[in-house]
Parts: structure tokens; sequence; C-alpha cells
């Protein structure tokens, strides 16, 4: 039984702003453009916008949390003497940027409003990138800190290390899908790696960050910000491009095992009620996928979600993800813009344009060529991850 | 830029109301862990309630500071700067033997022969090394057989 509001809500516009490392410019200079952009690709003006929706948290610890400058909240919006009437707004603490995704799709089908501007901005402080002075460790990290770990990139690599070791897998296989993200990159121009190019010699040589996991598993940061306009799929149908219709959307709400991210079941199964509530709500499943846009973080996210959507099977993704099946012309082109590795740490919102741009065709050279149903997942499995599967058609 | 100093310098734990039990018992040279009194569920790091059974007042309970290694990573990049000097450094996940997915962490700093020679499953135990005086005492783990040798 398929979820009855299943295609009645859409994306009717997206807009990017320049995507850059560190830089002079405000933070909200770039939000500014990304939402005059996203409202233009619709043909409305800014002033039509009665909702707003973002994942606002400054990606990185010590920040100021000024708005405009490493953030931009639904106050940052609120007080552009440009905005007309807001109707609604709402901030999501968790899931990343698609649980905006989840926050607009509810209050268009309770008629709360009618055009929702959802938004994700990043910003790059200077100094080292996740690097930040802590002289007392309070609260759970008297159990972390005092030991050198504070990042979720160590997390990350202890749990990945656990994988490989689980399932027999090699580090080396990450690089099939780091360099096709690469490849994907250098076919968007809105990637900051657009140029770029990556060889599987480059990957061979990458520096440790935290072992297994080497610099190029980890997304990089930039200064960016990509909004997009989400509106009733009636509506959007009176709109200047093709709407892509929200055809499931759905957040995680899974029982960690454990509550510091030590544990592979925390990182993959705990994806799996989540991802399963997505096939049963759209009514589709991962066969019915022209394509998946899977947060990458970092890398191995990657996989853990290939697993814990089923797209192959538990412990599968490492080998899944060879001989070219992840390409633009394979059975599962994957994060076909870049990803977060290449296109540059959105925390999901490249992921979710990307599917839109795919479904209404607008995705340039590195176009699909018949795409019907794409899957974005967006954080980590283990996070309070969320994720929407997006149609071209009704169904 | 350098945005690290030149010296090692943990961040210093600060007991709470919650933890005091915690760092009491490092203090005297054992390990004890959040346990609860009706449903015998340890828990770590402690919490107000039991998320077994929902009690509301866990204690501490010694425990014997034997444990397996879950996993680990050496440190390349520079996430703390009072670590800095220390990197890279290796840090290691370890599952006590009184409950499933009961984790602590160690690190190996000033140990890097034992990162060398790490490998799943292997048994641990707790160590209380000396530190510089400030602060609560931090529990470490080693290997087991290192111990015994």
């Amino acid at each position: 039984m398929s979820w009855e509001h299943a295609g009645k809500v859409a994306v009717a516009g997206i807009g990017f702003s320049a995507i850059e490392r560190r830089t002079a410019r405000p933070l909200g200079a770039f939000a500014l453009d990304a939402a005059v952009a996203a409202v233009a690709d619709c043909g409305l003006k800014i002033s039509d916008i009665d909702g707003l929706a973002t994942y606002p948290s400054a990606p990185f610890v010590g920040a100021a949390n000024r708005d405009g400058e490493d953030v931009i909240t639904v106050e940052f919006f609120l007080t552009q003497k440009r905005m007309g009437e807001i109707a609604w707004y709402a901030q999501a603490g968790e899931g990343l940027v698609c649980a905006s995704v989840r926050d607009a799709t509810n209050a268009l089908l309770a008629g709360a409003c009618k055009y929702v501007l959802v938004w994700r901005a990043m910003y790059v402080p200077p100094g080292t990138y996740g690097s930040a002075a802590m002289r007392h460790a309070t609260g759970d990290a008297q159990f972390t800190a005092p030991y050198g770990v504070v990042s979720p990139l160590q997390w990350h690599a202890l749990v990945y290390r656990r994988y490989l070791e689980t399932y027999g897998a090699k580090r080396e296989s990450m690089a099939a899908l780091v360099l096709n993200s690469r490849a994907n990159a250098n076919r968007n121009d809105h990637a900051i790696f657009a140029d770029k190019k990556l060889t599987p010699a480059d990957y061979a040589s990458a520096r440790m960050i935290a072992d297994p996991l080497c610099l190029l598993d980890c997304d990089v940061p930039v200064t960016a910000c990509v909004a997009m306009v989400m509106t009733t799929t009636e509506r959007a149908r009176d709109l200047r491009n093709r709407p892509a219709l929200v055809a499931a959307v759905a957040h995680q709400t899974a029982v960690r095992h454990h509550p510091i991210h030590y544990t592979l079941h925390d990182h993959i199964e705990s994806g799996k009620p989540f991802a399963d509530r997505l096939w049963r709500d759209a009514g589709l499943g991962p066969k019915d996928m022209s394509a998946a846009q899977l947060y990458d973080g970092f890398a191995p996210s990657t996989w853990y979600w290939l697993e814990a959507c089923g797209f192959c099977g538990r412990g599968e993704a490492h080998a899944f993800t060879q001989g070219g099946r992840i390409a633009l012309d394979g059975e599962l082109p994957l994060n076909t813009f870049g990803g977060s590795l290449s296109q540059g740490r959105l925390h999901g919102m490249g992921h979710l344009a990307e599917a839109v741009l795919q479904l209404t065709g607008r995705a340039g050279p590195r176009q699909l060529p018949d795409p019907h149903a794409i899957a974005v997942l967006d954080g980590s499995p283990m996070l309070r991850g969320s994720g929407a599967i997006f149609t071209r058609d009704p169904h | 830029m350098s945005d690290a100093p030149a010296t090692f310098a943990r961040p210093i734990p600060r007991p709470d109301a919650i933890s005091q039990g915690f760092w009491d018992a490092t203090a005297r040279g054992e390990l004890a862990i959040q346990r609860c009194p009706d449903c015998g569920n340890y828990q770590h790091p402690p919490r107000p309630i039991c998320h077994a059974c929902g009690c509301a007042a866990p204690v501490y309970a010694r425990v014997s500071g034997e444990a397996r290694l879950v996993s680990w990573t050496t440190t390349y990049h520079n996430v703390l700067p009072g670590f800095a000097a220390a990197l890279p450094y290796a840090c290691m996940v370890v599952e006590l033997v009184e409950q499933k997915e009961l984790f602590m962490l160690s690190d190996l700093i000033g140990r890097a022969e034992i990162a060398s020679g790490l490998r799943f499953g292997m048994k641990m135990r707790v160590v209380f090394p000396a530190g510089d005086g400030e602060g609560p005492v931090l529990p470490q783990f080693a290997p087991a057989e290192e111990q015994q040798a």
C-alpha cells in the first residue's frame, strides 16, 4: 500500500550559488544568489515565496553562528526586506537538508503555504578544517576527547576498518566509487572539482586522514548555497520547468545500539527500516531506480547506503561498485553529479538538486537517457538521516 | 598558519553528577561502569536513567577491566590542537567482556609499538597510567598478553 500523497508535492526549481573554498565574500551573498536563482528557475519572484525550510546547523565546531557569516537560518530570509509575507517555516534539527524536504512536503500537503524555499548553506572557516581547541571535556566528550577522538572522521574510520575486516573488503576497492564521482563532477559546472581530473594513481597515493580513510574518501568542504522551490504538483504544472514529484519522504528513526557511533550495525542496519519505508511509500523498489544519489560525506557511507537500501546485499557494496556498474551508463548510475566528494560538501543539497535535474532532463552533459525515478539518501545511515524518492511521472 | 600548540595537551575530563562515580573509581585504580540495579544493564557513556528499563537510579559497578579489541584507527589529520604534537596517533575501541557493545576508547600515544601488533578480537585489559597530575585519572587499555609478560 503506497503513500496516499505520493506525487502530490514537487520540486519546481533549483538554484546554485558559486561553489568556492575559503572566500572573503559573505555566505549571505551566496544564499541570496541561490534563492534568487531557484525562484527565477520557476518563473516566480522572491516575494512569491511564503514558506521557508532549512537544516541550518554549522557543519564544523567553533562556529560563530552569525546569520549571513557562517550559517543561514530561517531568520536570515525572514529579515530580508525583499521577501514577501511568510506563512510557514521550519528548521530541521536532524536528518540534514532532506529533512527539510520532508518538512516542506508536510506543510504543502497541509495547505500551510504555497511556495517553499528549501536551502542549505555551507561555509568553510579559516584554519585547519575540523580542528578546534578544547581545554575541558564535558558530557559524553569526557569519554572520547581525552583520547584525541573528537571528529566524525574518526568514528567513520573506526567503523570502516570494522567493515573491511567483517566483509573481507579492501580499502583499494573504494577507488572505483571515488573515481566515478570525480568523472561525473567533470561533467558538472556546479562542482568544485569540475575541471580537476583524478586518476587511480592519485587515489593510491592520497595521504591518510584517519586510516583506513584517506583524503579522497572525505568530502571537500566548500562555501556555497543550493536552494530549491517546492510546491504542490498542481501549482508546479503552471511554472516554467517540468517538476520532479515527491513519491516518498522519510527520516531515520531506528534505535541506535550505542550513543556514540562505534558499531557497524548503527552505520548500516539502522538505515534499513527507514529505506524500507521509502520503498513501501513510493510503491517502488531498488530495481526501479534510474539512479541513486547516496550521501558521501565519507565515501564508506555510500557503501552503507547501498546495502541499507537493498541495492546490493550486506557486505557486497565493495564488490557491487566495481566494473562500471555505477557509471552514468551502468546498471545503477550513482552520485551522477560528483557527490559531496567531488562537487563539494553541501550536506545532501547537491544530491537532491541532481535528482531533480536528472528527472526533468536538465542535467546537461551527464544527463541520463530516460530517468523516471531516483532515490536520494541524506546523511549517514547512523545519523538521523533522511531520504526521498522522486519520480518524473505520477504513478 | 598554525593553530596547534607545540606541547601535547589532552582535554581534561570535567566530572559531573552523572559521571562522578566513573572518575572516583579510576582515582582508586578501578574501572566502574554505570549499571542498572533493576535490570542489570550496563551503559557507557553514563546516562541519568537506564535506557534498557527506564530505572532512574543507575549505580556504578566495578567491572573486570577485561575487553576485546573491536577496531582502531591512526589519526593523521589534526582534529584537536592539543594532540597535534602527537600526530599520527592510534586510538582503539574495545568492548568490555561484561556486555555486548559496551564500548570504551583508548589511545596508544607513547605506546606506538602496540599499534603495529593490533588484531581484531585481541584481549585487552584496563591500565591506569600516571597522568600529569591535572584532572582525573584516565583509564587506557593494553593487550592482556603484554601485561602478563
